[in-house]
């Protein structure tokens, strides 16, 4: 089920809510669990085995790893635990992934291709097995102790708020909230407000840039010129910004208003002054969970330079990996840890003195990193950074003319989108909010902000009942 | 005042996620039609031993059956059609300039050479029409092909400012090159001789994708002076500026953005000469899939004319050889029936071996064209011609092989909403 979708608008949420709000405080974790579970099936009801299993595992393993005896049992136990999340990651994301590389390696030799079945992709499995490792690790690190309450240890695995698309939260940083919570009216709000946010983000802003990116990076590179590829990496870098940061929000909100509090996850990631700091304010809880179960225990950047720069790059490797199966996401990552190892070793005290320079360094470098990510494979990357930058072959057939996708409304939202990833509006907005700016007794504001907040919740609705509208030129069955 | 303020907000955001509830058990009714050209998904049954398809399909008839979903989506297409000129269903309809409607992305592409036939593609084509050719020839039966210019190749100055601006690449200018000297079928393409009378009259609607009265009427013209081999003085002439009736039309593409009754066309009825020569038979010999192809009742229509001595037709149509037209060209022959393949265009040979007329037509606009390869039926012919499936499936997979790559949580949000999009 979606966020942005009527069925979990209008009918999941106000059931939850309900439920969630109505439900005497110790039977909360059980309700919100039974809900997460049927928000889950709904995206494929034999999933949910998968997910109910690797709550038991993981409940069972935590549990072993918390009462070994001595450090080696427990290590052996952490050992096994995250082996066999992985092994379920592997098998349900990467095994197309490895036998088609494996199979291009036995052609290539002469030997007959392996033949594999159909597995699909499991939703939010990146997400429920990064949430797995981090509970078992950080009760062998003694950060935290197990949850005695199955319900509750499952509650941290597959709450649904940030079941599908994050924020990925270390065990250590919620334990307390899912025995001691308080939901408060201003809380609610806060959340309902951040909601609305995030649907704002996703379904006006999101929806609208996806259809020139998509569009553009469908369109074969013999039929596109520079103004046309640089339009389509624009709106692809606004459209995964407020898709990705729309559904953060919604899920820190959704969490709000059941008195959870989430980590942030994106903090104007386009204003970064280099790719590091880009990393601090994108996808953040990801960043954190790296840092913390991969390249910490990898030895950071304590052991000498070389095995620091082995470190990031096997971090962003990762990092690639996980965000798809596929060799584009890879180069992805290697291509930020390259930047990210290249501003360690030369521009550390460049870049900093540069004050609008570094921002647009950093920007160019993320923007390129996208046609690796949205591109279907690394040749057509490469065929449309040469259209960005003018290399390459002039057009052989009819250029795509770039300004049918420049309609009025994608203009607007554009300037509107840029101008919010800039961080300039927040400020203007905080600025105002506060007493004694806008008005005098701080107390204009509130109105004027849950308005606002009412008549987005009902625009975005609006657009969400005309994403159904699937017409047909000649009437259809 | 704080509290209150917070209260109130938490309320009124209750009342709004609740409001389609209370619509719904109050039983009020969206003063709109469902205007989408389709059935509305109903309530599927819930099947204990097949979960995995319900939420999809209870999701679907969730969003059919929203309450007053008809006249906000009316809205909202009226605001980006009047205040942001940009249609709301690109891949359907492209709005023009002067109020004039053109068909969606894809076949705007396709139309205008920016999604060009390849080379391998055209020998394809030509590689099936001569097979048809031979399978009719045969059998003593003449195969020939009839295209028809889409309105865009007819009406390239009202197409939006976005496309004046790019070189166009009409795709049958390629095809038709190629046909002269290797295609055994004969093939007229009606562009040069609707062409001639583009000043006097609207051939096409400005709001649906078909022809007018005129336009048929110029074509029926046409094919016919082509096909006798001379200007023939037995064709029919119509009257065009003595209309027998005229009704506001709302074309495909009004109805397509929801303005219906609201951007309409002038509909002329001309009267037709051929109403008196030939009767329409009732009977039915071939088989209608009703499941999917909404129109079956015009899948088969035959018209027998009262001079047995003329030749006998069999024309597979799409919707652009509408009952007139069909009059029209019936009148000079002793049996024609008009098949409707459900826009595939094939050769139907089981029909043609049953009727085994003197001459098949095929008369297909030119944006199927590539259905020359897409629909092609391999028993038919009795046999795989590899070159003609490769090109097939390469054109189907001309996009999609550059859309398959999105990132595990967009993949994740495509997933859950069980719409792996193209």
């Amino acid at each position: 089920m979606l966020f942005s979708s009527l069925v979990f608008l209008f009918a999941f949420l106000p059931l939850v809510l309900l439920a969630g709000w109505t439900a005497a405080p110790r039977y909360r974790n059980y309700v919100l669990l039974l809900f997460s579970l049927v928000f889950y099936a709904w995206g494929g009801v034999s999933y949910t085995l998968i997910i109910i299993l690797s709550i038991v595992f993981n409940y069972f393993m935590g549990r072993a790893v918390h009462s070994a005896p001595e450090e080696k049992k427990a290590r052996r136990w952490l050992t096994l635990c995250i082996t066999g999340n992985l092994l379920v990651l592997c098998v349900f994301k990467y095994t197309p992934f490895i036998f088609q590389n494996i199979n291009v390696m036995l052609e290539a030799v002469g030997f007959r291709a392996v033949e594999v079945s159909d597995i699909r992709l499991v939703p939010g499995i990146s997400f429920f097995t990064f949430h797995s490792i981090s509970y078992v690790v950080d009760i062998y690190r003694k950060d935290s102790v197990p949850q005695r309450d199955i319900f509750a240890m499952g509650l941290y695995i597959a709450f649904f708020p940030q079941l599908i698309a994050g924020p990925i939260i270390r065990y250590h940083e919620i334990a307390a909230q899912f025995v001691n919570r308080k939901m408060t009216l201003p809380g609610v709000a806060e959340g309902m407000k951040m909601f609305i946010v995030g649907l704002t983000k996703k379904v006006i802003f999101s929806n609208t840039f996806a259809y020139p990116a998509d569009q553009i990076f469908a369109t074969h590179t013999t039929q596109m010129d520079a103004p046309l590829a640089w339009l389509g990496i624009v709106c692809y870098s606004l459209h995964i910004y407020c898709d990705f940061s729309g559904y953060s929000d919604m899920a820190i909100g959704l969490g709000k208003m059941f008195g959870f509090v989430f980590p942030q996850n994106f903090n104007f990631p386009y204003t970064a002054n280099s790719v590091q700091d880009f990393w601090r304010r994108w996808h953040i809880t990801l960043s954190r969970w790296f840092r913390d179960y991969v390249y910490i225990p990898l030895g950071g950047s304590r052991e000498g330079t070389s095995k620091t720069y082995r470190n990031l790059i096997l971090v962003f490797f990762l990092t690639g990996l996980w965000h798809g199966a596929s060799w584009n996401m890879v180069v992805w990552g290697l291509f930020h840890g390259f930047f990210l190892i290249v501003e360690k070793a030369w521009l550390k005290n460049i870049l900093p003195k540069l004050v609008v320079i570094n921002r647009a360094y950093t920007l160019l470098v993320v923007m390129i990193g996208w046609v690796f990510f949205r591109a279907p494979d690394i040749s057509y990357a490469l065929e449309y950074l040469g259209k960005m930058f003018g290399v390459g072959e002039s057009p052989v057939v009819p250029v795509q003319p770039f300004s049918i996708y420049l309609t009025y409304d994608v203009i607007g939202l554009l300037v509107i989108a840029v101008l919010f990833s800039t961080g300039w509006v927040h400020s203007i907005i905080r600025y105002a909010a506060k007493p004694g700016h806008f008005n005098s007794a701080g107390q204009l504001w509130r109105p004027i902000e849950y308005t606002a907040s009412l008549v987005l919740l009902l625009v975005c609705s609006m657009y969400l009942i005309r994403q159904g509208y699937n017409p047909f030129i000649y009437f259809q069955f | 005042m704080k509290t209150f303020f917070t209260l109130l907000y938490i309320t009124l955001v209750c009342c709004i996620l609740l409001t389609p509830f209370v619509l719904c058990i109050s039983g009020q009714e969206d003063p709109r039609p469902f205007f989408d050209n389709r059935q509305p998904a109903e309530l599927p049954e819930f099947d204990i031993e097949s979960l995995d398809p319900y939420p999809v399909a209870f999701e679907s008839f969730f969003n059919d059956h929203f309450p007053y979903r008809n006249s906000t989506i009316h809205l909202l297409n009226r605001a980006d059609l009047l205040h942001f000129n940009k249609s709301p269903v690109p891949n359907e309809v492209t709005v023009g300039t002067d109020g004039w409607l053109y068909p969606g992305k894809p076949d705007m592409e396709f139309l205008l050479g920016q999604d060009p036939l390849t080379d391998e593609m055209i020998t394809a084509m030509i590689a099936e029409l001569n097979d048809r050719y031979e399978q009719c020839k045969t059998i003593g039966v003449e195969y020939r092909l009839v295209v028809i210019p889409s309105k865009v190749t007819m009406y390239p100055e009202h197409l939006p400012l976005a496309y004046q601006f790019t070189q166009w690449n009409f795709p049958m200018d390629a095809f038709m090159e190629r046909c002269v000297s290797e295609c055994d079928v004969p093939v007229l393409y009606l562009k040069d001789s609707l062409m001639v009378h583009k000043k006097e009259r609207d051939l096409f609607f400005r709001y649906d994708s078909h022809w007018t009265e005129a336009g048929s009427y110029f074509a029926y013209r046409a094919i016919m002076n082509w096909y006798m081999g001379q200007e023939n003085e037995s064709l029919f002439t119509v009257d065009l500026d003595h209309p027998v009736d005229e009704l506001m039309y709302s074309g495909n593409y009004a109805s397509l953005l929801g303005m219906t009754g609201r951007w309409q066309d002038a509909f002329q009825t001309m009267e037709c000469p051929g109403d008196s020569v030939v009767h329409q038979l009732t009977g039915k010999n071939y088989l209608c899939d009703s499941s999917w192809f909404s129109y079956c009742d015009q899948y088969e229509i035959t018209y027998q004319n009262s001079d047995s001595t003329l030749p006998s037709l069999l024309v597979v149509r799409d919707s652009y050889s509408h009952p007139r037209f069909q009059k029209l060209l019936a009148a000079h022959f002793s049996r024609s029936t008009f098949i409707w393949d459900y826009w595939q265009h094939k050769l139907n040979k089981e029909i043609v071996c049953k009727e085994k007329p003197d001459v098949v037509l095929c008369i297909m606009c030119e944006n199927f064209l590539p259905n020359l390869l897409k629909f092609r039926n391999r028993s038919e012919t009795g046999g795989a011609n590899r070159l003609i499936a490769l090109a097939a499936l390469s054109y189907s997979m001309q996009k999609l092989k550059r859309q398959n790559s999105l990132p595990e949580y967009l993949l994740h949000h495509a997933a859950f909403a069980g719409i792996h999009r193209e």
